[in-house]
């Protein structure tokens, strides 16, 4: 068998079948293969007709004939392996508690109480929103994108929520208290969600809450006469019902992720 | 018997070979085909082009709201957006705005200086946290289901006039 060149069943493998690599592989697979339902082992016959040399030994050896049968096989399994990858990344939506962004405060962080002037302009305070859990989101009503985006998001999670909804406050606390007036914010938070809740205060009140928080904002003023920015976190701070800090989760975050947090503190 | 054993062997690891090839082109190529059948060749369109609905409209207020679409460009050559604009009963003032979010989550919005490049076939999103074409100073409530012309300028005299639909406030 060695010596005699078997003939192409195919005219254009006449070529083919002069190129080592491929005999080379091709009798590595039929000797070793126990699937294989013409392998040689399988068929009982242990006696190996051509001597095998592993892929590693083969490149290491470093004829050219062996390491072109080893990239080849190096090759073949790499596809197999990337279509398997991307086979399991389509599956994995599926796959029921994917890691949530943002972070868990454990143990949680203490902040003080605090008080602002709510929507309706009666005094707001944290502590009385104790059993409830609050979702609380620093921005400005003049924001045409990250803000309505995020409360956006939270009108989606309280649907999602369903009757968990209730145990659930989301507040919008405006950072840019020259033109976000109460009626204004009223107007805003409840266009997303009827039991939205907005509050601001003097800018003094809001430093102190946003250093308890780790929030930051600015405002800054462009070559603009109409209009100014205010940058500031785009994070949510989740207070759990008994008062204290228990997550921070970023921007962006879908309302299945945000829903799958806020269940965790319902309750305690 | 055992040469043609040899060749089912041989062929069978040619085509091993080929849908391999075939499924990891499909699954990393995949993407690259989107949109080729919507655009007309050597073209620079718009799509998807939306604006935020406001509310809480007062006089005392300055009220402002986004605009945001695709810019696709099927030209040989870069564009640049230089400026966009709206019929000033809508708003007085339009500018093009880029969002950026740092490693501590603080969002950032500041006015483009010199235009945003649409890469020659490439497109520029305009989207939530990137960049958008802010209307300032708003004159009107705007409400879901009204459309908005958006006339966009580039830096080679293009001009598109994009109607764009108002959507709700949460959209993203």
């Amino acid at each position: 068998m060695r010596g005699k060149q078997p003939s192409s069943p195919i005219p254009f493998l006449k070529k083919v079948q002069g190129w080592a690599g491929i005999r080379t592989l091709e009798r590595w697979l039929t000797f070793t293969s126990p699937l294989n339902p013409l392998s040689m082992r399988w068929r009982g016959d242990l006696t190996p007709r051509v001597r095998f040399t592993p892929p590693l030994r083969a490149w290491r050896e470093g004829r050219g004939v062996s390491r072109f049968s080893a990239l080849l096989a190096l090759l073949i399994l790499l596809t197999l392996g990337l279509a398997a990858c991307g086979g399991d990344s389509d599956s994995d939506s599926a796959t029921p508690e994917p890691t949530l962004p943002g972070t868990v405060l454990e143990p949680p962080k203490v902040v003080g109480d605090f008080t602002l002037t709510g929507q309706d302009g009666a005094p707001f305070t944290l502590s009385d929103l104790r059993g409830k859990v609050v979702v609380l989101y620093f921005g400005y009503t003049s924001c045409p994108d990250v803000c309505p985006t995020t409360f956006g998001i939270y009108a989606r999670t309280a649907a999602l929520l369903g009757d968990e909804a209730d145990s659930v406050r989301f507040v919008f606390i405006s950072v840019d208290p020259a033109r976000d007036t109460p009626e204004r914010l009223a107007q805003y938070v409840t266009a997303f969600h009827p039991d939205f809740l907005a509050a601001t205060g003097d800018d003094a009140t809001l430093r102190t809450i946003a250093r308890d928080f780790g929030v930051f904002f600015q405002r800054v003023d462009y070559d603009n006469d109409v209009n100014y920015l205010v940058d500031h976190t785009a994070s949510s701070f989740i207070v759990g019902p008994e008062g204290n800090l228990r997550a921070v989760v970023p921007y962006g975050t879908p309302p299945d992720a945000l829903a799958r947090y806020l269940r965790m503190f319902v309750g305690g | 018997v055992i040469m043609q054993q040899r060749w089912v062997i041989v062929i069978s690891v040619v085509v091993l070979i080929v849908v391999g090839i075939i499924g990891a082109a499909l699954i990393f190529g995949g993407g690259d085909n989107d949109g080729d059948d919507t655009n007309d060749s050597g073209a620079l369109t718009v799509t998807e082009a939306w604006v935020r609905a406001t509310v809480g409209l007062s006089a005392d207020a300055d009220q402002v709201t986004g605009a945001f679409m695709v810019i696709e460009n099927r030209t040989d050559r870069d564009e640049t957006l230089v400026s966009a604009a709206v019929d000033p009963a809508i708003a007085s003032v339009v500018e093009i705005h880029e969002t950026t979010l740092d490693d501590n989550d603080v969002m950032q919005m500041r006015p483009i200086e010199g235009g945003v490049v649409v890469p020659s076939m490439g497109n520029l999103v305009l989207k939530p946290g990137a960049y958008h074409i802010m209307l300032i100073d708003v004159q009107r409530e705007l409400t879901p289901g009204d459309m908005i012309t958006v006339t966009l300028t580039f830096e080679s005299g293009t001009q598109i006039a994009v109607e764009a639909e108002v959507r709700d406030l949460g959209s993203e």
